[in-house]
């Protein structure tokens, strides 16, 4: 199912959590709302939801506006971030609670619900705590009970809120994959809220990056990440060094800021052309990477990314003169920086 | 480190420690097992006659259905309004929460005479009930007001920290599997808070059992068993009169025997389920 945003805006008192928003879903996608902490993604996911309702603007599924109907008749699933399970119910109970809340007519047998259930435990491998509470489950057992409960009901649209956010880094990158795979399996146009832009490069087919009320850019991974439209999505996607006034045709009074991404930062022991002269100050190995930690001479701090293997190679040492050259450098206006970082 | 080590805090801890036996003592447990010495004093057989008289059995039913009545309307209301309070947000709700307290700061005296005042034969809206042929000021329903008014906060009370700290989320998963309203409220807040509504019924019925103050201004006379309690033992009938109160002591040693299971049942298997 295609989902569509028309120029929905949502005020909370004085604080404006959406200003006028507009997205396109396309059916089958598994999107991501990227953006820091209070940037309108969640808010947005809860009125898509119907969880929450726009001051202004509408939503379309297929084409059909659904602005004014009600949660339920909308046919979404919702995982929450803290998974909100039925405590009082086992876990076979909150699976089964969606199809036991249907209509009379629309309603399963009592043995095609037992059959339909056991069978999404199955596919979440917890058939086994069938019978268990959620307090005797895991963070990651909850939220995989979580989303197929939401599964259960056949959903048009699966929504999640921070889906692994709670949960610690080794059981998030598990339920990733299977989310991913989840949702090759099934088709369900899904999406999903999160902060954390390794989520969202490494899961979704499409990506949308929002700050402050608004949608900075939206696109595939390669594109947001290669081609990120402002500086806010090219520090919020990765790792960075920026630089000031360094534009090569610098015209007059137009102040710029560069950026470069630690791992398009390249080290040599010898002087080359349009190469800078630097000192190490700084070496840490965090498994095959080696983080170098630069300064330039003009005292400019610059990390640098590189494989252990070629630091080896280069033979650096804390202490050592080399020269940096840099890569795929990025450059913006510098009022665009300010209208994004002063608060 | 420890605080045992020293002989001064010995010797303070263990002062602390009798002084609060001594007290508990002295104001708990030495007041209530005279209510069942007098009781029983002049044999079981004067207890059994003291308790079968007309007068006991009546004042009995009386407080049995007053008791019965006002927790079934204080649950009722302290479930909607714990619900109003805790899932959804409104204008003056601080106001609201904040008045639920309000009988337990009122003297119940003052909480009898308010409804004479409004309801009584000079009060506001008493030509109207007299008018419309509705007895409220010495009557049950008076009786049933006035103890509902000093019980009001204990299942409201009981809900509303439980069902804050429990959020909506749960609601929220219910509506967006497609539960409605009255399922959702069935199925999922009112199990998840079952407990703390027992809790708060126990206590709640165990006051409205034993109110005297409030129940004895606008009884008239129609006789609780407080208010049978107090007249019999200032008749010098004292057998009768701790006959009936080991009664109604006996019926409040229940109430805080289950009280006391719910709370270990609940630190047992529904604390861990709260979270």
């Amino acid at each position: 199912m295609s989902i569509e945003i028309i120029d929905v805006s949502k005020k909370f008192d004085t604080y404006e959590a959406l200003n006028n928003i507009n997205l396109s879903i396309q059916p089958g996608e598994l999107t991501a709302l990227l953006g820091p902490s209070g940037s309108g993604k969640t808010t947005l996911l809860r009125i898509i939801a119907g969880l929450e309702s726009a001051d202004t603007g509408g939503i379309l599924f297929d084409g059909i506006d659904i602005t004014e109907s009600s949660v339920r008749s909308r046919g979404i699933g919702f995982v929450f971030q803290h998974y909100a399970l039925f405590k009082h119910m086992n876990v076979f109970e909150n699976v089964a609670f969606g199809l036991r809340v249907k209509p009379k007519k629309e309603r399963l047998s009592e043995g095609e619900i037992r059959h339909k259930v056991e069978e999404l435990l199955n596919l979440v491998q917890l058939k086994f705590h069938a019978k268990s509470y959620p307090h005797e489950l895991s963070g990651g057992q909850k939220q995989r009970i979580a989303l197929v409960r939401a599964l259960a009901v056949e959903p048009k649209v699966l929504l999640l809120d921070e889906p692994f956010g709670a949960l610690d880094a080794k059981v998030r990158k598990e339920l990733r994959a299977w989310l991913r795979r989840l949702h090759d399996e099934t088709g369900v146009t899904s999406l999903f809220v999160t902060h954390d832009q390794e989520e969202a490069l490494e899961v979704a087919d499409k990506i949308v990056v929002m700050n402050r009320a608004k949608i900075e850019q939206e696109g595939t991974p390669e594109e947001v990440y290669a081609h990120p439209a402002s500086p806010f999505v090219y520090s919020f996607l990765g790792e960075v060094n920026l630089f000031h006034g360094r534009h090569p045709s610098q015209e007059e009074g137009v102040k710029t800021i560069t950026y470069v991404r630690p791992h398009d930062v390249d080290i040599y022991t010898e002087f080359h052309e349009n190469t800078i002269p630097a000192t190490i100050i700084g070496l840490r190995v965090i498994g095959g990477t080696v983080r170098v930690e630069l300064q330039e001479i003009d005292g400019h701090g610059v990390e640098a990314h590189i494989s252990s293997s070629r630091k080896d190679q280069l033979g650096l040492s804390v202490g050592l003169k080399c020269f940096l050259a840099y890569r795929n450098q990025k450059h913006f206006e510098k009022n665009e920086f300010y209208k994004d970082y002063s608060i | 480190m420890s605080y045992g080590g020293y002989k001064e805090t010995r010797i303070i801890r263990w002062s602390i420690f009798i002084s609060a036996f001594i007290f508990i003592g002295f104001m708990v447990i030495l007041p209530l097992t005279t209510v069942f010495y007098f009781a029983l004093k002049n044999g079981f057989t004067v207890y059994i006659q003291a308790l079968t008289r007309p007068e006991s059995i009546s004042s009995i039913q009386l407080t049995l259905l007053v008791g019965a009545t006002a927790l079934t309307l204080n649950t009722i209301f302290g479930i909607a309004i714990a619900w109003a309070v805790s899932k959804f947000d409104f204008a003056y709700k601080r106001l609201l929460v904040a008045l639920i307290d309000l009988p337990f700061t009122v003297s119940p005296v003052i909480a009898g005479m308010v409804f004479i005042l409004l309801f009584g034969s000079d009060g506001f809206l008493g030509e109207w009930c007299i008018n419309h042929d509705i007895k409220i000021v010495f009557s049950t329903t008076g009786i049933v007001l006035a103890t509902t008014f000093v019980t009001l906060p204990f299942v409201a009370r009981s809900l509303i920290s439980l069902m804050t700290t429990q959020g909506r989320e749960e609601e929220e998963a219910a509506v967006t599997l497609g539960a409605d309203f009255m399922t959702t409220f069935w199925k999922v807040t009112l199990p998840s808070v079952k407990w703390a509504l027992l809790y708060g019924m126990v206590l709640c019925f165990a006051r409205a059992i034993g109110d005297f103050g409030a129940v004895s201004v606008v009884a008239g006379s129609m006789k609780s068993v407080t208010i049978e309690i107090f007249e019999l033992y200032n008749e010098y009938l004292s057998s009768e009169a701790f006959a009936l109160a080991s009664v109604l002591t006996f019926v409040a040693l229940v109430a805080l025997g289950i009280k006391k299971s719910i709370e270990k049942f609940h630190s047992e298997n529904g604390g861990k389920n709260e979270y």
